[in-house]
């Protein structure tokens, strides 16, 4: 609590008791003091880690005199009187401000600013203080990035601030399909938030997300309104990044960490016994038992008992069966590290902050190494010209380097994959699946099959010079130029497996189709043997000017202005070329692949836009607020005469507890706000280069006699071109209130929006006999509706301080107008490949299912059901009666939900399908918890999804979707059965139709993918500074930093809640990181 | 002072900036070409109409179905319903879809035909262009000519439309209107193409003026026969009729094409029975020819001068990319198809001294049409057929790869895929004289069918055979037709065209004769009971007595009668609804 220490003792020896006593009524009775003499006040000032400040202002108030502190992070100042009041002022820090009383020893501890209504926060081409900002602006600070066990911006940021959803399909670091989202879906087109780095938009995402997290000082998340200055690409919020720059005396910081991993949730996994299990049980019952290869009960019974040898097979003959864990084999802990290093200073003239970074992390693939590195460098420096000019650099690196194996992460893992084959025989070969035919295995093809590597250097240059032309007006220019150099090298080996006796196998490991198109090498990123190698580059310019404008008139009337205009320009080159096959002898290069068969393609793009830009503030006493922006954005994506569109923002606010009249409420509610804001915003996705113009595409067709390629040609959709579509266009309306109190100690954060994208592109469907597909028109609509809340409490006492808060925030989406989306299918009626988006009246993503009245408990149950429904044909089509797919007890017995005496699944109206909710994630939520006792800290961060409907799809979405899969052990013991009728889930069958029948789009099988996950937990200890000033050290610390330790999930069948609904390709488990790290101060 | 100077320092740059936005916002492309510049040079023209090439058929099928679709696989002909190809249209089961292939690919493909025939318009270039506006007409004939097969009249576009145009939701033409503007596609199509002999090697497989003939004689016979057979009975409501009676116009002009084509194309049946290691194996290699590794005679497409309108494949450069090989083995013929190939002496084994029967498998393959043993299997040994697991007891080979399995493997066979080759010339030729004078010389048969008979190892056909055996000329025609073209997609056009395509495909599917005690084969002995070669059971349909070549003997049913509904209505498919709901003036076909 205290943020000055008083160091009694130090007032020397004759203080006596009664002084003391008079010197607490003093400081009660402030009034009482008189004294006017000068006094020398001196003392030090740290931070609340007890570390030494150097550098901070200290500053009589009203008065002009004012002192900086020491290398040592003393200081000592002359004040006119103890009535005199002292201003500490230190950039990151919270002022500290205090009348002298009776101090002339003053020791000083800053608290770092946090969350606090009078922050700085960054906006839109510029900044606002938190108090009298009127837009929904979240922002967070680099204590979010601090000691993290995870490299990715991005993936710290998950769960940190309401309204901003960060997904991940895949722990692999390079791969983990990282997708952003504010405030929900904007677009059945899709579309993510703009990154703006420094002010600037980032070239791509990887600048953003392969950031060093310790480069950033804080990054501000605009959901509403505030977003709109950023004009044709607001709609989908704008993630403003910050970095770190120079401050304070010479600084050398090093941290470093090292992780290592355990699996995480495996229970998808089966071993040999559970895949027999599975099989006895549906062949149970069967009429006609199918034990499809495996032969016989007899084997299965052996399989049953873990029973490794030779087993006779119907069609591959006698083969080797044994225990085969594909998680243990193909999985295991792995270590990853990082260190940044930086070096930063600042003086009157100039600052500087230069710093390193390099991370090597890697996912648990035991076969091969599957990671990234990580390269990053940057050098921000900012020097006074004169009093009337500043320059400011800022110069970045990021390279990230993804290297993994080419094949056998696919469904040849697990999807497909039974637990019985053991990656090798007992001669040390690879042992073919199947024992001999198998064309997967996924431990030979990691090892063997080739590899896969990116690289993706960004370079970048930021220039800006700031020009104060008169007082309250100043200019500033800026110029930034990134280049992003993408390389790929990716090639493909068969690799030779062999039989249990040493034989070689039929089948070579990785299809072996050999095709390769003259023109598109990129065929080669299918399981082909062969060698790709691909260079893509991509520049940006951009350049802004921009005039701004603060003044106080009258001292009430705050007004500010900012007006300006931007340009950018990009350009994206593509080179690949590859060859078909390609044989690994320990040199990797195009130039070693076979020259039989050759592909290159090329390519480059442009685009650019050209924008006005204004923004006036005004507030009256910090009491009525009032912002106005602009924006007229030109773009060359649009023919001349169709290029600009604008769009603008309007929000108010209202800081109810400056009110006079408020004034009683003040003790309980120290600080309120109301906030409105209205904004219309663009979209830019869906939207070509050149869609106003016709393209001739080239291609190949082959003629002649021998036969050869020729050059073909023809328009890019037929000559169908349009100049009137847009960007599409988002309104969002957005209301807000801020409260803080019991002295800011509790904080409530809580905004409700509606998002509407009334000009959403849309496909029109014209007659056929137009003999072309026009491009999607703006006559889509888009309801988007939701909020966010936050809850905060910190308090301190002595050496113990802690802070909870909480964060949530749901989104329900509404699709209004789709042109041809009026029907729907069973599942989920999203499938953005296939052009199906979801069904005009519902959320997107809607779930139609069958709704299901149990199961069969009897034949004449069964029989009954085909008395009433089997005649109309239709879904019971699939299973008809008599035929070896014929329903039995144990069975699932769907509903004729609309009584027309026939299942079906077709069109709307006509169908017994049910919409049953929407597939997305709802109620996210992140929970922080943390405090400081002495020298120790605590983090901790948890984050998870209230409710979020899932149907598993893929080769393991049901029992049995097809003999040939691979088994899901969660099911056992779950099932219908003669003695156990109540199960959660019907009757095990071999059958596919019948196992379709039974599990496919039913109601019971549509899961809450509800789970809380420990994101993160972090335990420092910082070494006391009598210890660390002996290693010449300003600070040391320690820390531990697990990521992703524990987790709790509503999920059935037994895959990690953030894998999403694919069983397909879901054999690589997520996992925990144990960390430790170290924070070293020189 | 200071401060005027940065203002105006300001306001220039702000100025400046503004002047230079068309930097930022005029970009044109700069890795392709927009229609702007393009269309500007012959070659461009050319370059465009090359890409009309993949709207032929082929294995790669231009529609967005499969290349078997479009082999008959469920005709009369065949035994592969299990397969699941074209079975709605062999057994009369098709239903109004909501879109079709055929209707939208079809219109795209004229809509860029007419793009380069509105570009031509205007092409103010020196150089000679004419040879591509004719391949552009030759392919909106081709588009409009699938859509009459599949649709009759269908809305005639020879512009280029907008969204906005009046057209998109104009009535149906007439099949007569439409066949109308094919015929005057073509006959602009012809006048300006190469022959033949004058496209350079590296241009071959480009539509020659001999290609076009023929196409337009297809065409032509195809719709004298069906206005012949089918009268109007196949118009939707409110179409016209025909303006005249064309018929005997259509078949004229047809026959006298295929004779230009026969007289001038310079082409010649690829007949190497002769050739010791593949003798008597044309009808094998022709089909499966590739390069010299293709045939045991080291023979390559360039052998090859009976295709006349062809896809070019190539094993390097355009695989057929379908599992050819592996699925021509299961396309099996049917019993009809079987007694169907005559005997050597030219008669049917029906009425041939030289038909061994059916007790034995072997037995039947004797003294018959070469094209028996190369288009389904060489006579099997005795034992070596089993009816055990339902299939029909034959084989299929047309089109199968040589040495499959190391020769070529799945997906890689790349064979040209014909589409005219002279021998169907040769039989259009022949029909269209028949159906045109009621009756054909024997010089004019010797000038066609039989040389297509020479190659089948069959005595030619002759007007004294069918007087002396009790035949008719014009069912001998079709057969030849029918044995020939097997599998290369012609079959449900011709039944609908002749208009017994009820009664040809409401019959059962049979498969090999297992007859009974009182004539035994090697699948039901002297008891009439099944032998070891024979499991009853697998076959659910049982047996059903059909006529043979021997009399009516009991044969195993692949596919019942009771599966066939065909009808009229069947005879063009339904206009897909959702063509109907976009434009309410499309009247859809009778009976659906």
């Amino acid at each position: 609590m205290t943020k000055l220490d008083f160091k009694i003792k130090d007032r020397g020896p004759r203080l006596r008791l009664p002084a003391i006593l008079c010197w607490i009524l003093l400081s009660l009775f402030n009034n009482a003091y008189s004294q006017t003499t000068p006094i020398t006040v001196s003392g030090l000032v740290k931070d609340a880690n007890g570390v030494t400040l150097t550098g901070v202002t200290v500053r009589v108030k009203n008065e002009n005199i004012s002192k900086v502190t020491g290398e040592d992070g003393k200081y000592t100042i002359n004040v006119p009187s103890a009535r005199s009041v002292l201003v500490f002022t230190y950039v990151g820090f919270i002022p500290f401000e205090q009348e002298v009383g009776t101090h002339t020893h003053w020791d000083i501890s800053l608290k770092p600013k946090s969350g606090d209504l009078n922050d700085i926060i960054v906006v839109g081409y510029g900044t606002q203080k938190k108090a009298t900002l009127t837009g929904a602006v979240e922002q967070v600070s680099s204590q979010v990035f601090e000691d993290r066990a995870v490299t990715n911006v991005g993936l710290s940021l998950q769960g940190q601030t309401p309204g901003l959803l960060v997904t991940r399909t895949s722990p692999r670091p390079g791969n983990e399909g990282l997708a952003f989202q504010i405030r929900g879906a904007t677009s059945v087109n899709g579309g993510s938030p703009l990154i703006i780095i420094d002010g600037v938009p980032a070239l791509n995402y990887y600048s953003f997300q392969n950031m060093n997290p310790d480069d950033i000082e804080s990054i501000s998340i605009l959901k509403d309104a505030a977003a709109s200055i950023y004009g044709s690409r607001a709609a989908n919020g704008v993630i403003l990044v910050t970095s770190k720059r120079g401050k304070g005396k010479v600084k050398v910081e090093y941290s470093n960490n090292i992780r290592t991993t355990t699996n995480g949730i495996t229970a998808f996994s089966p071993n040999m016994q559970q895949y027999a299990t599975m099989w006895i049980e549906a062949n149970k019952e069967e009429t006609t038992p199918n034990w499809w290869g495996w032969a016989s009960l007899a084997n299965m019974q052996k399989m049953q008992q873990g029973v490794e040898g030779m087993y006779q097979t119907q069609y591959w003959g006698n083969i080797y069966l044994g225990n085969a864990n594909r998680i243990t084999e193909m999985f295991a802990q792995r270590y990853s590290y990082q260190h940044n290093l930086s070096i930063s200073n600042r003086t009157d003239v100039s600052g500087y902050r230069l710093s390193f970074g390099y991370a090597d992390n890697q996912a648990t693939l035991a076969t091969a190494y599957d990671g990234q590195k990580q390269y990053n460098l940057r050098f921000n420096y900012d020097y006074k010209l004169s009093d009337r000019i500043k320059l400011e650099t800022g110069i970045s690196m990021v390279d990230a380097v993804t290297r993994s194996p080419s094949v056998g992460l696919d469904a040849a893992v697990y999807g497909q994959e039974m637990p019985f084959f053991p990656a090798k025989n007992p001669y040390g070969e690879w042992y073919a699946d199947y024992g001999t035919v198998g064309d997967r295995q996924p431990v030979a093809a990691t090892s063997d099959g080739g590899r896969d590597n990116k690289s993706d250097l960004t370079g970048r240059i930021d220039l800006k010079a700031t020009v104060k032309i008169v007082k309250d007006l100043s200019f500033e220019g800026m110029a930034s130029y990134q280049d992003e150099q993408y390389r790929q090298e990716r090639w493909v080996n068969l690799v030779q497996t062999y039989d249990w006796f040493g034989n070689k196998a039929q089948q070579t490991v990785s299809a072996t189709q050999t095709t390769l198109s003259p023109t598109n090498p990129s065929d080669l990123t299918q399981n082909n043997p062969g060698y790709l190698t691909v260079a893509n580059e991509f520049f940006y310019q951009y350049y802004s000017g921009l005039l701004k404008y603060n003044k106080t008139f009258n001292g009430v009337h705050n007004f500010s202005a900012v007006a300006g205009i931007n340009a950018e320009k990009w350009q994206g080159k593509y080179l690949a070329a590859g060859r078909l096959n390609f044989t690994d002898l320990g040199v990797q290069d195009l130039n070693v692949a076979n020259t039989t068969t050759l592909g290159n393609s090329g390519g480059k793009s442009q685009n650019g836009t050209y924008s006005y830009i204004a923004r006036v503030n005004y507030n009256y006493t910090e009491k009525y607020l009032l912002e106005l922006s602009g924006r007229r954005d030109g773009n060359s994506k649009f023919d001349i005469g169709y290029k600009y569109k604008n769009f603008a923002a309007a929000s108010v606010g209202w800081v109810f507890t400056n009110e006079d009249f408020l004034k009683e409420i003040t003790p309980i509610v120290s600080f309120g706000k109301i906030r409105a804001s209205y904004g219309s915003m663009g979209n830019d996705v869906g939207l070509g280069n050149f869609d106003y113009t016709s393209l001739v595409n080239l291609g190949t067709t082959v003629l002649g006699s021998p036969a050869a390629l020729q050059t073909s040609s023809s328009l890019a959709n037929n000559g169908l071109i349009s100049h009137s579509r847009t960007w599409e266009k988002v309104e969002q309306k957005n209301i807000g209130i801020d409260l803080s109190y019991l002295k800011s100690r509790l904080t409530t954060t809580f905004d409700y929006f509606i998002k509407d994208n009334v000009g959403m592109l849309s496909l029109v469907a014209y007659p056929s006999v137009l003999g072309g597909t026009p491009p999607k028109t703006n006559s889509g609509h888009l309801n988007v509706k939701g909020w966010e809340g936050i809850i905060g409490w910190k308090d301190s006492k002595k050496d113990f301080s802690y802070y909870i808060s909480f964060k949530i925030s749901n989104t329900h989406t509404l699709l209004k107008q789709l042109q041809g989306a009026d029907n729907y299918s069973a599942g989920k009626n999203y499938d953005p490949n296939a052009g199906v988006y979801g069904v005009n009246g519902y959320p997107l993503k809607p779930w139609f299912l069958y709704k299901t009245a149990g199961y069969f408990q009897s034949q004449k149950d069964v029989d009954a059901y085909y008395a009433a429904y089997a005649a109309g044909g239709a879904e019971m089509a699939h299973v008809p009666a008599g035929g070896s797919s014929a329903l039995r007890p144990g069975d699932t017995k769907r509903v004729d939900l609309n009584g027309d005496g026939v299942i079906t699944a077709a069109g709307n109206a006509s169908s017994d399908l049910k919409f049953m909710g929407d597939g997305d994630p709802h109620f996210t939520f992140g929970l922080n918890l943390g405090g400081s006792w002495k020298a120790f800290d605590l983090g901790v961060f948890f984050q998870g999804v209230g409710k979020q409907l899932i149907m598993r799809n893929g080769w393991m979405a049901y029992p049995f979707m097809a003999i040939y899969t691979n088994q899901n052990p969660n099911f056992l013991g779950k099932t219908w059965t003669a003695t156990h009728t109540n199960a959660p889930f019907p009757r095990l069958t071999v059958d596919n139709s019948r196992s379709a029948w039974n599990y496919a789009n039913n109601d019971f099988m549509l899961q809450n993918s509800r789970y809380i996950r420990l994101k993160s937990l972090i335990l420092g200890y910082t070494l006391p500074q009598s210890i660390s000033r002996k290693a010449k050290l300003n600070r040391l610390r320690v820390y531990f930093s697990g990521n992703d330790l524990w987790e709790s999930s509503s999920i059935k069948d037994g895959y990690d809640p953030e894998m999403g609904e694919t069983s397909q390709n879901s054999g690589y488990p997520f996992y925990r990181t144990w960390s430790f790290g170290l924070n070293v101060g020189l | 002072m200071n401060k005027i100077i940065y203002i105006i320092l300001v306001g220039g740059l702000l100025l400046g900036a503004s002047s230079c936005q068309k930097t930022f916002l005029n970009l044109n492309p700069q890795d392709t070409f927009t229609d702007v510049v393009y269309f500007k040079q012959p070659s461009d023209f050319k370059t465009y109409t090359t890409g009309f090439y993949s709207q032929l058929m082929g294995w790669n099928c231009p529609y967005s179905d499969g290349i078997y679709n479009y082999m008959d696989l469920a005709s009369d002909l065949s035994t592969y319903f299990s397969g699941g190809f074209s079975v709605d249209e062999g057994r009369g089961t098709l239903t109004i879809p909501t879109g079709d292939t055929h209707w939208d690919k079809s219109y795209s493909w004229i809509r860029s035909t007419n793009i380069l025939l509105s570009k031509a318009a205007a092409y103010t270039g020196s150089g000679d262009i004419s040879q591509y506006v004719s391949e552009a007409y030759f392919f909106r004939a081709n588009a409009y000519f699938n859509l009459l097969k599949y649709f009759g009249g269908v809305p005639l576009v020879t512009t280029v439309l907008d969204v906005n145009s009046a057209a998109l939701t104009g009535p149906r033409n007439s099949r007569y209107e439409v066949v109308t503007q094919i015929l005057s596609d073509l006959d602009n199509a012809i006048a300006h193409l190469p022959s033949e002999q004058s496209i350079p090697a590296t241009d071959k497989g480009r539509i020659s003026k001999w290609a076009a003939e023929a196409f337009k004689a297809q065409v032509e016979l195809y719709e004298a026969t069906w206005r012949k057979y089918n009268s109007t009975t196949t118009d939707f409501t409110g179409s016209a009729g025909p303006a005249s009676n064309q018929i005997a116009q259509f078949l004229t002009d047809a026959a006298a094409l295929t004779k230009d084509v026969m007289d001038n194309g310079g082409y010649a049946l690829w007949n190497y029975n002769t050739t010791p290691s593949i003798l008597n194996q044309s009808y094998i290699y022709l089909f499966n020819l590739e390069d010299a590794g293709s045939n045991p005679a080291g023979l390559t497409k360039a052998s090859n001068n009976e295709f006349i309108l062809y896809g070019v494949y190539d094993y390097t450069l355009r695989r057929g990319g379908v599992n050819l090989t592996w699925t021509s083995w299961m396309m099996t013929p049917s019993r009809k198809m079987i007694d169907m190939f005559l005997c050597t002496d030219g008669l049917p084994p029906a009425k041939s001294p030289l038909f061994q029967g059916y007790h034995a498998v072997g037995d039947e393959y004797q003294n018959r049409d070469l094209r028996l043993s190369c288009y389904v299997n060489p006579a099997p040994a005795s034992g070596s057929v089993k009816l055990v697991s339902g299939g029909a007891g034959y084989g299929n080979t047309k089109f199968a790869a040589y040495k499959y399995g190391t020769y070529r493997t799945d997906n890689t066979e790349s064979p040209n895929y014909s589409i005219i080759r002279l021998a169907g010339v040769y039989l259009m030729y022949a029909e269209a004289l028949y159906e045109l004078n009621g009756s054909i010389t024997d010089a004019q048969l010797d000038a066609s069918i039989n040389k297509i008979r020479d190659r089948a190892g069959v005595a030619h056909l002759s007007n004294a055979l069918v007087t002396a055996n009790g035949l008719n000329m014009l069912d001998e025609i079709r057969r030849e037709r029918t044995l020939e073209l097997y599998h290369e997609g012609f079959r449900y056009d011709d039944l609908k065209r002749w208009g017994i395509a009820e009664t040809a495909l409401n019959a059962s599917a049979c498969g090999e004769v297992v007859g009974d005690a009182s004539y035994t084969t090697e699948f039901r002995d002297a008891t009439g009971a099944a032998t070891s070669l024979y499991t009853p059971s697998v076959y659910v349909w049982g047996e059903e007595a059909v006529t043979t070549a021997a009399g009516t003997l009991n044969c195993i049913v692949i596919d019942s009668k009771a599966n066939h509904h065909f009808a009229k209505k069947d005879y063009l498919y339904p206009i897909p609804q959702g063509q109907i709901n976009l434009n309410p003036n499309l009247k859809q076909n009778p009976g659906f």
